[in-house]
């Protein structure tokens, strides 16, 4: 019994401290908790679908399903966590003042909910089918009781939801002004360490380059076994032997979500790198364009009987194939026509595709359609 | 407006996780190949001779009737094998020495990968 609840509690510990983690940097947020649940719901529902379909996973992708579900799983959380602090710390001075003024949960405008649903699912997920195909395997092999293995199954849920509740009111514990500052950083490098295992599965499968196994040792310091030593891997991704890429990826992931949340923080720089991605875009979209194809901004199409004026965005819009030919003057009727047709099939109810173009040159921007 | 930058990050996180899996063939062709069976009480063998210094294949044959999981620390390896399965990672160049695995599911059952 003990035995097999020891196993549940390192699978469960885990997924545990990250559904900790999630609800602590979410205080303060209405409806969490009913997203919180349902993407534990979600991951539950989710481990017992993947580990009936464990053989089929296994087999697929060449032998290499597992640890391409694995690192797929693993990836989402990271971006999921990623826009979850990026969105905090533009967020943060609201979030406090609330916080401190009201007391009480303060509407998500605009917050993605979704991504705290993802994040624990994803967590229940990645551990928990692992514990279901293991309870599975103890009760075929009967070497214990049914009775034996549900209380150690039990037993050791328990002791990893324990575990996890401690954490959370543990964190709890600290002031809010504090909290915000404490948890984006426990999320930061939370989601780096799951950069890092998330790697080490395409490695596994020979997608990804080791760049090195072992660049150091440290497991006579803190062996990763241990349940300091998981928890830790957990929580930063503490490995004791970790290799070249797991150390790029791990860096990579806290300099890419640390830059976007200064960024958002920063927004007069923001608005800046905007300013000159949009200038370099538009350096570029002209020469993309083709020879012979002047980009125009154009807000007006003149018909034979009115006028009937187009946004920017629109012109701008989908379908590609719209884009820029819309604006160029001088083309066939042909492609005029066809432009249009794609407009009005998508943005403009009120054309009709069946006008034709009645004018082989037009003026630029400009067309005429009976 | 701000919004829609945050929105924006996401694909470029996503593009930038998925990446390697695209760029990256599997180059898995004239590799070494070592076998390790398991037969539910024990690894077979229990200490695999492997080579040093060069990426191998390890294939991990589960002749037991329940689930088992082949994991490694020291290598950061997991890999779950179904009953009467076998599964595959890849290793390595790892130095010469030794590293310990088990069986995730059955703590108690070890073995070790011997690279020289």
């Amino acid at each position: 019994m003990f035995a097999v609840a020891l196993i549940v509690l390192r699978e469960t510990l885990e997924a545990a401290l990250i559904v900790s983690i999630v609800m602590a940097a979410s205080i303060g947020i209405m409806g969490r908790a009913r997203w919180i649940g349902a993407g534990v719901a979600g991951g539950i529902a989710g481990s017992l679908l993947v580990a009936a379909c464990a053989a089929a996973i296994a087999d697929s992708f060449a032998g290499s399903g597992q640890e391409l579900l694995n690192a797929a799983i693993l990836g989402l959380a990271v971006c999921m966590l990623a826009w979850h602090n990026i969105w905090m710390a533009s967020h943060a001075k609201e979030m406090v003042r609330d916080a401190n003024a009201l007391g009480q949960e303060v509407a998500a405008g605009g917050r993605p909910m979704i991504a705290l649903a993802l994040i624990t699912g994803a967590a229940v997920l990645r551990e928990g089918s692992e514990t279901v195909l293991f309870l599975f395997g103890v009760a075929a092999s009967s070497s214990e009781g049914p009775g034996a293995l549900f209380a150690g199954g039990v037993l050791g849920l328990l002791g990893g939801v324990l575990m996890g509740a401690g954490l959370y009111f543990g964190l709890l514990r600290i002031p809010v002004r504090r909290l915000f500052a404490v948890m984006s950083l426990l999320v930061l490098f939370l989601a780096a360490g799951l950069a890092a295992q998330s790697v080490s599965f395409l490695v596994q499968a020979d997608l990804l380059p080791a760049l090195g196994e072992g660049l150091w040792d440290t497991s006579f310091v803190l062996a990763e076994d241990g349940i300091l030593g998981k928890i830790l891997h957990t929580l930063i991704g503490y490995v004791a032997r970790p290799s070249g890429i797991q150390l790029v990826a791990w860096i990579g992931t806290v300099v890419m979500i640390a830059a976007g949340m200064w960024l958002v923080t920063h927004r007069r720089h923001m608005a800046m790198m905007a300013a000159m991605t949009a200038g370099l875009l538009a350096l570029v979209q002209p020469a993309m364009a083709g020879a012979g194809e002047r980009v125009a901004p154009v807000e007006r199409h003149e018909l034979n009987r009115g006028t009937v004026s187009l946004t920017r965005s629109v012109l701008m819009a989908p379908p590609p194939a719209a884009r820029g030919k819309a604006v160029a003057g001088g083309c066939s009727p042909r492609r005029a026509s066809e432009t249009l047709a794609a407009l009005t099939s998508t943005r403009r109810p009120c054309l009709s595709a069946s006008h034709s173009v009645s004018s082989a040159h037009l003026t630029p921007g400009v067309f005429q359609i009976a | 407006m701000r919004r829609r930058h945050l929105l924006l990050f996401l694909p470029v996180l996503t593009a930038t996780a998925l990446l390697p899996t695209v760029l990256l063939p599997a180059w898995a062709d004239d590799m070494p190949e070592v076998t390790l069976t398991f037969l539910g009480d024990r690894f077979e063998p229990a200490e695999v001779p492997v080579p040093a210094d060069v990426k191998f294949s390890l294939r991990i044959v589960n002749k037991s009737t329940i689930s088992m999981e082949f994991e490694s620390k020291a290598l950061h390896r997991e890999k779950l094998v179904p009953p009467g399965k076998e599964a595959r990672v890849f290793i390595g160049p790892v130095k010469a020495g030794t590293y310990e695995f088990f069986d995730d599911f059955h703590p108690k059952i070890r073995g070790n990968l011997v690279a020289r």
